[in-house]
């Protein structure tokens, strides 16, 4: 068993504390509307 | 006791390398055959932590523990984010009128608008009437959001300090075109708009850039928005690049990188100026986790994390996220030219979609719980990628696009399989044979069988000392003809950190036999690394090798039984020159492989 890409510790952080608001679901792919 | 991950996608990569890639914790591990059975056999629900291989895999979550349930953590996350209070977003167009007509836009056919100062004032006491928040956003949008710049300034003059006095954070986006800017104006972006970024469509250069856009006045043009761009940067305002191009425009990406890369490289380097490849879907695509559709998104940003110009780890993101966009958050809206309040740009030509106006507030109809809600489409709700998409795009749901969920099978597995080549490779190198003659090679080469597929390995089962003078005589090939095949061999050794891994001969004088019908690259690996993907690095360094050595194409046969050898010559570029020829053993394909392009 070869590990490539370690777990990610901060899941728990990402889930539970971030108040982030992502700006649009297309993000790094476009619907047209240039965002 | 433990179970598998439900969001563990398992795959053959190549040659009996398996791989798990597990979309909640990230983690991507490798397996051969036999660990690869080894985990078949394991019995869910009943896996006892036992042994190093179990322990291994539960911390990385692709087992997981009986009593935990990631679908609970990963629907109470989204949960969280749909109904958070500490933040909220609002886009707010300043016009929906635009001085360009780019071919892809969405808003073709909207009716036009432009905000007034009045509107401007009911926008100004929304916000200041919002809670105390600990981050807002206010992306400005448009059409061409720097037609209407005296809202902008309206707004942010009597909000921006409110909201720091408060101790809120705030970021000020920018989705322009770049057009109308000049260096006054870039100046009033950083000390009175505060601007974090403005992203600038770039979609290709010079002409065809002018092609795209087609501005209605000629002074704007390509030259314009560069020298608009420098501008922003010499203020230190983020610029995001955002080239948009469709599924079979990837060269045109690589070409705008090419070309505005050496003018901005300081910019790069410091990360004000970020390239943002995006692909525009074609609406008769269904892009969806069953769907085989190839759309390779990845491409763009793998010449990117190449050129060392993007973190590969922002650029070819495979970790979890934490909830939807804006759309379905509950404080955040989109504000029209006139004030009315919508949940996402792309409704806003559907007088349906409105949820409320800046004057009298938000409506939470119906309509506004179809957006602020975190249920999910069933077929989400088993995608193996739900970690990673969190149900994908809320307006795609709702039928306002053709497409809601960006994640492919075929997506993953190419930003998968690239970690891990990219990986593999980090440590594997080719020694030539002359520099590495010891002890550990001597015992490569006895793990690996005398006579296989019509090779015969000399070395094997001979003495140290044999070993070490049959060397010395291969060593020699590199310069001097072996009579019995009529050739000069350059032989290395390729190494995964300090072991030695397989052999690989490159045939150096070639005559008419070997330009026509001999293998000019051969290779062997040890039986004890098989089947980790080796091959496929053995055979794409030595090509390497071949091209310093000046050969612009080699030959390579393989024997039609080598399924695994012949996968990796194709997958290097092979194309079969001479099908299914007679030999002593059976039948082989010989193959050319172009090497000037790698």
């Amino acid at each position: 068993m070869t590990i490539i890409n370690e777990s990610n510790e901060n899941i728990t952080e990402e889930m539970f504390t971030s108040t982030t608001v992502n700006s649009c679901e297309y993000d790094g792919a476009s619907c047209g509307c240039g965002n | 006791m433990y179970h598998k991950s439900q969001y563990n996608y398992i795959y053959e990569k190549d040659n009996s390398l398996w791989v798990i890639y597990n979309a909640f914790s990230g983690a991507i591990i490798t397996l051969d055959n036999k660990t690869k059975e080894e985990f078949n056999l394991l019995e869910d629900y009943k896996i006892k932590n036992d042994s190093e291989f179990i322990r291994n895999l539960i911390k990385q979550g692709i087992l997981v523990d009986n009593d935990f349930d990631e679908k609970l953590m990963i629907d109470a996350s989204r949960a969280r984010r749909t109904y958070g209070e500490k933040s909220a977003y609002l886009r707010i167009l300043t016009t929906t009128v635009c001085n360009a007509r780019c071919e892809y836009c969405y808003e073709k056919g909207f009716k036009t608008s432009t905000m007034s100062d009045e509107t401007a004032e009911y926008v100004i006491k929304y916000i200041n009437n919002l809670p105390k928040l600990e981050k807002f956003y206010i992306h400005w949008f448009g059409g061409e959001p720097l037609l209407n710049t005296k809202v902008i300034d309206q707004i942010m003059n009597a909000t921006y300090n409110n909201l720091i006095k408060n101790g809120t954070e705030v970021f000020v986006y920018f989705t322009s075109n770049g057009s109308l800017l000049d260096r006054e104006m870039a100046s009033r972006a950083k000390n009175i708009w505060h601007a974090t970024y403005f992203q600038i469509t770039m979609d290709d250069l010079g002409e065809e850039y002018n092609k795209v856009k087609k501005y209605l006045n000629k002074k704007y043009n390509y030259e314009k928005v560069i020298e608009n761009i420098e501008y922003l940067l010499e203020e230190k305002i983020r610029v995001i690049l955002r080239i948009n191009y469709y599924s079979n425009e990837v060269l045109k990406v690589k070409k705008i990188i090419d070309q505005l890369s050496p003018k901005f490289l300081k910019y790069i380097k410091d990360g004000l100026l970020i390239f943002d490849p995006a692909p525009i879907f074609e609406t008769n695509s269904k892009f969806c986790s069953n769907c085989s559709k190839v759309y390779n998104m990845s491409e763009p940003a793998k010449y990117l994390i190449e050129k060392g110009f993007v973190n590969e780890e922002d650029a070819l993101n495979l970790k979890f996220k934490g909830g939807q966009c804006y759309a379905c958050h509950q404080g955040s809206f989109v504000v029209s030219p006139n004030g009315d309040l919508y949940k996402c740009t792309v409704t806003l030509n559907d007088e349906s979609a409105k949820v409320g106006n800046v004057i009298s507030g938000v409506q939470r109809n119906k309509y506004y719980f179809k957006w602020v809600n975190p249920k999910l489409p069933k077929k989400c709700n088993k995608c193996v990628f739900l970690p990673l998409c969190q149900g994908g795009c809320r307006a795609g749901e709702l039928g306002y696009l053709s497409v809601f969920c960006k994640r492919n099978l075929s997506e993953v597995k190419d930003i998968v399989n690239y970690k891990i080549d990219k990986m593999l490779k980090k440590f594997t190198k080719l020694v030539p044979l002359k520099d590495c003659i010891n002890n550990d090679l001597y015992k490569m080469y006895q793990d690996i069988p005398k006579e296989e597929l019509g090779s015969i390995n000399k070395l094997y089962g001979v003495s140290y000392k044999e070993f070490e003078s049959i060397c010395k005589s291969m060593i020699k090939e590199e310069n001097v003809i072996n009579e019995d095949i009529y050739t000069t061999t350059k032989r290395f050794v390729l190494f995964d950190n300090s072991i030695p891994i397989g052999e690989v001969g490159i045939r150096t004088t070639l005559n008419d036999f070997w330009v026509n019908r001999g293998s000019q690259i051969y290779y062997k690996i040890r039986k004890s690394e098989r089947g980790k993907g080796y091959g496929n690095i053995i055979l794409k360094l030595a090509l390497s090798e071949a091209k310093k050595l000046n050969f612009s194409c080699i030959r390579v046969n393989c024997d039609n039984n080598n399924i695994p050898s012949k996968k990796i010559i194709i997958k290097n570029g092979g194309k079969v020159d001479i099908p299914d020829y007679k030999t002593k053993e059976g039948f082989s394909t010989s193959y050319i492989i172009e090497i000037n392009e790698k």
